[in-house]
């Protein structure tokens, strides 16, 4: 299964809910951040109800500098 | 200042972007007393882990997350719930542009945006042009703080049009309006509040001036000085000459 994390296309080889795919692929980042799935805010509360389609598009956004 | 229920000692509003270093930033913050700062979000890369969240935080400021970059509606207001949920607050700074170029804020858009944003409880302070048309109809949507463009985004211009700028204050007497964009000098700052401005908000004049330190020192006089100099009360500007010197008892004359 193909999905795309922050644009970068990324295999998957199981069936994974959005916490999991999460906790895989930020395991290092101990940073905040918040999630869009398929251009749609998930507040943290649903992460572990919602498992990954094929196609999906997963956009983590963390705190930056900004004017 | 007023921000929504919010009251701001000092009428700086201050971008976090660009500095030489994190702590130029914290010592900026400090030397202009500033109690509000802008932030974004962007893409969290896999093993990162960023400090910026925990060095803003030190800083005490209210957090006034922005949707910089946004070019679409649905893109300006899923960036702002996200930043709701990162920063923990209402307030967001919407910015939604009609191109990358200008980074001109898009009327339509705008509105659009902050519409939805304010049905979902955000605070939102919209990132407009100088057209009236363009602020008033974000007041009517129900936006209490209104940030108009004095030039473009990091352009250092400062107040391109100031009579249409002028002609807002003057309409708008009840909202906070802050001057957002263009700013490059000292002066660009003390016309803002010389025109009855609220505030300013500005990052690139500070964070890219050589010595950063310095600017936000001349920053803090020149605020200072703006604010007693309008407390003395401005003479009028006139279209003619008025002679400072009297004439009565003008010799050479014939009476």
């Amino acid at each position: 299964m193909v999905i795309y994390i922050n644009g970068i296309k990324t295999n998957l080889d199981q069936k994974l809910s959005l916490s999991k795919l999460l906790k895989l692929n930020f395991t290092q980042s101990r940073s905040s951040y918040a999630v869009a799935l398929n251009n749609e805010f998930i507040p943290k509360s649903r992460y572990k109800d919602i498992i990954i389609k094929e196609g999906d598009k997963v956009e983590v956004v963390t705190a930056q500098p900004g004017g | 200042m007023q921000i929504y229920d919010i009251k701001l000692k000092t009428n700086i509003i201050l971008g976090s972007s660009g500095y030489p270093s994190p702590q130029t930033f914290i010592d900026c913050v400090k030397i202009l007393n500033c109690e509000m700062i802008t932030v974004a979000v962007r893409r969290l890369k896999k093993s990162e882990n960023n400090n910026f969240l925990n060095l803003i935080k030190k800083t005490k400021c209210t957090i006034l997350p922005n949707t910089a970059g946004c070019l679409s509606i649905d893109e300006a207001v899923v960036t702002a719930e996200m930043a709701r949920e990162i920063f923990q607050t209402d307030l967001i700074k919407l910015e939604v542009i009609e191109d990358d170029l200008t980074l001109k804020p898009s009327m339509k858009n705008t509105i659009k945006a902050g519409e939805k944003l304010l049905k979902k409880g955000f605070k939102v302070l919209p990132y407009t042009t100088d057209d009236i048309k363009f602020v008033k109809t974000m007041k009517s949507i129900g936006c209490k703080v209104i940030m108009p463009w004095g030039s473009q985004i990091g352009s250092g211009r400062g107040l391109e049009n100031p009579d249409k700028l002028l002609k807002i204050r003057n309409e708008i007497e009840d909202l906070t309006l802050i001057i957002d964009a263009g700013i490059g000098r000292i002066s660009h700052v003390c016309e803002a509040f010389e025109l009855g401005y609220d505030g300013v908000l500005l990052n690139t004049a500070i964070s890219k001036a050589n010595y950063p330190k310095k600017f936000a020192q001349a920053l803090k006089l020149s605020i200072d000085a703006a604010k007693i100099s309008i407390d003395s009360g401005l003479i009028p500007i006139r279209n003619f000459a008025t002679p400072s010197t009297t004439n009565i008892g003008m010799p050479f004359k014939k009476k």
